[in-house]
């Protein structure tokens, strides 16, 4: 068995090879060899959408022989009896393989009982013919990888490929929209809805553009075909079976485009085109043409947790009784993508998911109000089913909630009333009703809570169908089940499809649906700023380091010039000593600052490096009242406020404590902006101020940190230290912004030195009623207290245990 | 016998300890640098050192992409004594832009902290990690 530094290895080489843009297989076996690791034998099972005459998978091999070395038995595949066989469609499997070198053993192949015989070139994929192999065998099965070791290697080897092949890959996506021009697909969408093939396309580039990625191709079962056209068959055409396509890559949805031939012979079906117009405007999902009878839908479903299909539906709206989508095909096309995404590692398989929410985003970028969006999830819901419906979208944002009424298709009503969500975030519902109940009597007065709407429902005869109120940060997802529900009789496919649909799909359409909305409205929520100071943090941080050691080393090249001249005890030399040791205070304190808003934002155990000196708490406090004065300086609203300035007692100067310097003062600062941020003028004509009161304890340096101004309300004394949290409080003298991170950051950098801040006090000083209700004259004190007994030298502070 | 020098830099990113290089070269100290597996081993050939700054992710060689182990791997090898007893009773300093990783290594017993192996963040200030190599480099002349 390889070792895994050798796989590792050859995986380096390889994708070196792929990422250049080129894939030569001798300069990579030639580097293997320079390497000392040149023994590696690879196979990928893919299958190929580039032929568009037969129906096979394309198993490639890659393999290269060391000298004197022999493969292990588990190298070979074993043949044994595909599940995927079990259908009985395949009649052909090709075997391909990279050009080999002259020592390769077609009997490493042996166990396919392949009949050697039939050794035949690939035409179909010629023009990829130095990335995929010039090798294949006719062979009546399906290989089933069951050996660990060849599933293993296999794995390994189709990550390579698939990245190796970007090149084939993108002549593979040039196939598909070449054979999208050419198929009914696109005589349907070309030019009539453009923006479905679009998307379409766009996926699947986004999947190439990640550099990974093989595309399948999955025919449709002959005895499949043959039971699709039996339910086609009141359609009366019988003659071509429809194609059924699932599309899978790397970094992209499992998909499927599923049409019907026979629909571009209907000359009814060309009408759809007068109806572009309208259907782009309307960013319907769903698309239907009452004069035709025709309908289309495209139509998301997750395939279990980590992927994602979606397929195109047509049906004659008049034969909606007997949708093609039976319980079998359902079957047969979950069978089909899970087999692809089997194939698909895990982290990929996530990516997909993003994939799709963005597909599902870009298809709705450009709705700009919730009554769209509200349509939209109407049009999703009524393509699964279910089209007496209510639906509710509402947010904390003080918005009133979108509720809209539907009723066999049509919106009855649509209105806003007063709806509370007690979860926080989005919340999303949606509500069905038994057939038979008129909209009309629904009273939506004194709509308060989700509770309350829900037993009005039910009073109204709604049944509690699905609902599903996602929070922010998607911690809590109402769902109630389909099956828990009692639906009307309805159509065979519908009701077998709606039967198929669990509680993790309806999650992620409630996900996806949260989700734009979110865009639409253009809320930033907490989990998208997390994930954005995580992503920046990640970036920057490396070039950050580099900035400082760049900026050192440039200082010290200076001293080393200037040392020719003067003497290194110069002030020329003291000075460039001391910038450089600015450079990296400085340098330090942001990767400090970007390592916990990392570690914060990505909610992981991480930690952050911190240098226990001894400081002084005077200067600590001084240098954080500059630097708090300095960017109040920057707020014109806060210059025009007055003066306010800085109170320290004399025990204070003397303190002395041991503690990581830079964050001492970072929590200082934080705690002074805040002071100044609040503090309103006592006296006419007199700054206002801030006092720090220091309090030297045996085992505790004591700090107080008092204002005067808008005060903080008993009851959120401890919220106030939450994450992005902030008292709907608007100053009346000028606005007060914020993100509700200082006084968060402030108890941590606390805390990361055993200490702990709260706020000690913030009482009402003045006898005017109404200034206590609009929080004015308070006197603030926030207390921090830091043990004396810290230990000098470098510590990693674990950020999860202090959360 | 090899010739004796203070400090090896195994690091891809140069501009990552390029103010640290050049900080220990004023003091006097003898530096080489070398961004990939095949170099350092190249170095190993003809010199020894007393302290090794090693980045945990590095290349096997140029134009290769850095391996998340290589670090551990190539400290294995000079612990070893491949190189000579001088190299392995070096002092060794990894270096790494991610805690979490380092921790990893750590954690899994692929990195012993020690008196004789330590880790240091990137990012993080450098006068310490210099002073900490002064005194290794003293403490083994």
């Amino acid at each position: 068995m390889l070792s895994p530094q050798t796989l590792s290895t050859i995986d380096k080489i390889l994708l070196h090879h792929a990422e250049h843009g080129y894939f030569n297989i001798e300069a990579a076996l030639k580097q293997l060899v320079n390497c000392q690791f040149a023994s590696a034998r690879y196979y990928e099972v893919l299958t190929d959408v580039s032929d568009g005459h037969n129906e096979h998978l394309i198993l490639s091999a890659y393999a290269h022989k060391e000298k004197n070395f022999v493969y292990p038995e588990s190298y070979k595949i074993p043949i044994v009896k595909s599940t995927l066989g079990l259908t009985g469609n395949f009649k052909e499997v090709a075997v391909g393989s990279f050009d080999l070198p002259e020592t390769f053993d077609r009997a490493w192949l042996g166990d396919l009982s392949l009949e050697r015989s039939s050794w035949i070139d690939l035409p179909i994929i010629d023009d990829d013919s130095t990335l995929m192999g010039t090798l294949c065998v006719s062979w009546n099965g399906l290989p089933e990888l069951v050996s660990p070791d060849s599933q293993h290697l296999l794995s390994m080897a189709g990550k390579i490929i698939s990245r190796a092949h970007g090149i084939a890959t993108k002549r593979s996506i040039s196939k598909i929209e070449h054979s999208l021009e050419n198929s009914n697909i696109l005589d349907i969408t070309n030019d009539k809805e453009p923006h479905v093939l679009e998307n379409l396309i766009e996926m699947l580039r986004s999947s190439i553009n990640a550099k990974s990625g093989a595309i399948f191709r999955y025919s449709w079962p002959r005895d499949s075909l043959e039971k699709v056209c039996e339910s086609f068959s009141n359609t009366g055409t019988k003659s071509d079976a429809p194609l059924a396509e699932i599309y899978a890559s790397g970094h992209c949805l499992t998909g499927m485009a599923w049409t019907y031939p026979e629909f571009r012979q209907i000359p009814d079906f060309q009408s759809l085109s007068r109806s572009r117009e309208s259907l782009i405007n309307q960013k319907s999902l769903c698309y239907h043409e009452e004069k035709t009878g025709m309908v289309r839908t495209l139509l998301y479903e997750v395939v279990g947790n980590n992927s994602a299909k979606f397929f195109v539906r047509f049906m004659n709206r008049q034969d909606k009784d007997n949708l093609p989508f039976t319980k079998f095909h359902q079957t047969v096309l979950s069978h089909a993508c899970r087999r692809i995404t089997e194939q698909v590692e895990e982290a990929t398989i996530t990516n997909a998911i993003s994939v799709f929410r963005r597909f599902a985003w870009n298809s709705m970028k450009n709705i700009t109000d919730l009554d769209s969006i509200i349509d939209d999830a109407f049009l999703i819901l009524n393509s699964i089913g279910l089209n007496d419906v209510i639906l509710i979208h509402a947010n904390l944002n003080g918005e009133r909630a979108r509720i809209v009424c539907f009723q066999n298709d049509e919106m009855q009503s649509r209105f806003t009333a007063d709806y509370y969500d007690v979860s926080g975030g989005s919340l999303f519902s949606v509500f069905t009703k038994k057939t038979g109940v008129s909209f009309s009597n629904f009273k939506h007065e004194g709509l308060r809570k989700d509770d309350k709407i829900v037993e009005l429902f039910k009073e109204m005869g709604f049944s509690y169908c699905v609902a599903f109120g996602v929070t922010t940060d998607q911690s809590q997802c109402l769902i109630v089940s389909p099956q828990q529900c009692e639906l009307p009789n309805r159509s065979r496919g519908a009701h077998d499809l709606i039967s198929s649909i669990d509680n993790e799909t309806l999650a992620s359409v409630a996900s996806v649906l949260s989700g734009c909305i979110d865009a639409s409205t253009s809320h930033v929520s907490a989990e998208n700023a997390e994930n954005l100071v995580a992503q920046i943090g990640h970036e920057i941080t490396s070039p950050l380091a580099s900035l400082g050691q760049i900026g050192i080393a440039c200082l010290v090249n200076a001293e080393k010039e200037v040392r020719d001249i003067l003497d290194p005890e110069s002030s020329i030399c003291k000075t460039l000593r001391n910038d450089r040791r600015r450079i990296d205070a400085y340098s330090d304190f942001i990767r400090k600052q970007l390592d916990v808003a990392v570690a914060l934002a990505e909610k992981s155990r991480g930690s952050i490096q911190c240098n226990f000196e001894e400081f002084s708490w005077d200067r600590c406090v001084q240098e954080s009242w500059l630097d708090a004065r300095n960017w109040a300086s920057r707020d014109q609203h806060r210059q025009s406020s007055g003066h306010v300035v800085l109170e320290v007692n004399e025990a204070l100067k003397k303190m002395h404590g041991i503690g990581d310097e830079s964050l001492i003062k970072a929590m200082l600062a934080n705690l002074f902006k805040n002071a100044i941020k609040y503090s309103l003028p006592r006296h006419r004509g007199k700054p206002m101020v801030v006092k720090v009161h220091g309090i030297p304890q045996s085992h505790w340096h004591i700090l107080q940190v008092s204002n005067w101004g808008i005060g903080i309300p008993p009851e959120k004394k401890e919220e106030i230290f939450q994450r992005f949290y902030r008292i709907h409080r608007t100053d009346k003298i000028r606005p007060i912004k914020g993100m509700g991170l200082g006084l968060y950051l402030a108890r941590f950098y606390a805390k990361a030195h055993s200490g702990d801040l709260f706020c000690k006090r913030s009482d009402f000083v003045l006898d005017d009623e109404q200034k206590m209700s609009d929080l004015q004259g308070f006197e603030t004190t926030f207390e921090v207290r830091i043990p004396t007994i810290n230990e000098k030298g470098i510590k990693r502070i674990e950020v999860g245990e202090m959360r | 016998m090899s010739i004796v020098k203070d400090v090896l830099s195994i690091e891809d990113e140069a501009d990552t300890v390029v103010g640290t290089i050049a900080e220990l070269e004023l003091l006097g100290f003898t530096v080489d640098k070398v961004k990939n597996l095949c170099e350092a081993r190249e170095k190993l050939k003809n010199f020894s050192y007393r302290v090794f700054l090693v980045d945990l992710r590095l290349p096997e060689a140029p134009e290769l992409d850095a391996d998340v182990r290589s670090g551990v791997n190539i400290v294995q090898e000079i612990e070893s004594g491949n190189y000579g007893d001088v190299n392995s009773g070096c002092f060794i300093m990894f270096l790494s832009g991610q805690n979490t990783m380092m921790d990893l290594f750590v954690h899994q017993g692929d990195i012993k902290k020690g008196p004789k192996i330590d880790t240091y963040r990137k990012g993080a200030s450098i006068y310490p990690l210099i002073d900490r190599i002064e005194r290794e480099v003293k403490s083994r002349r």
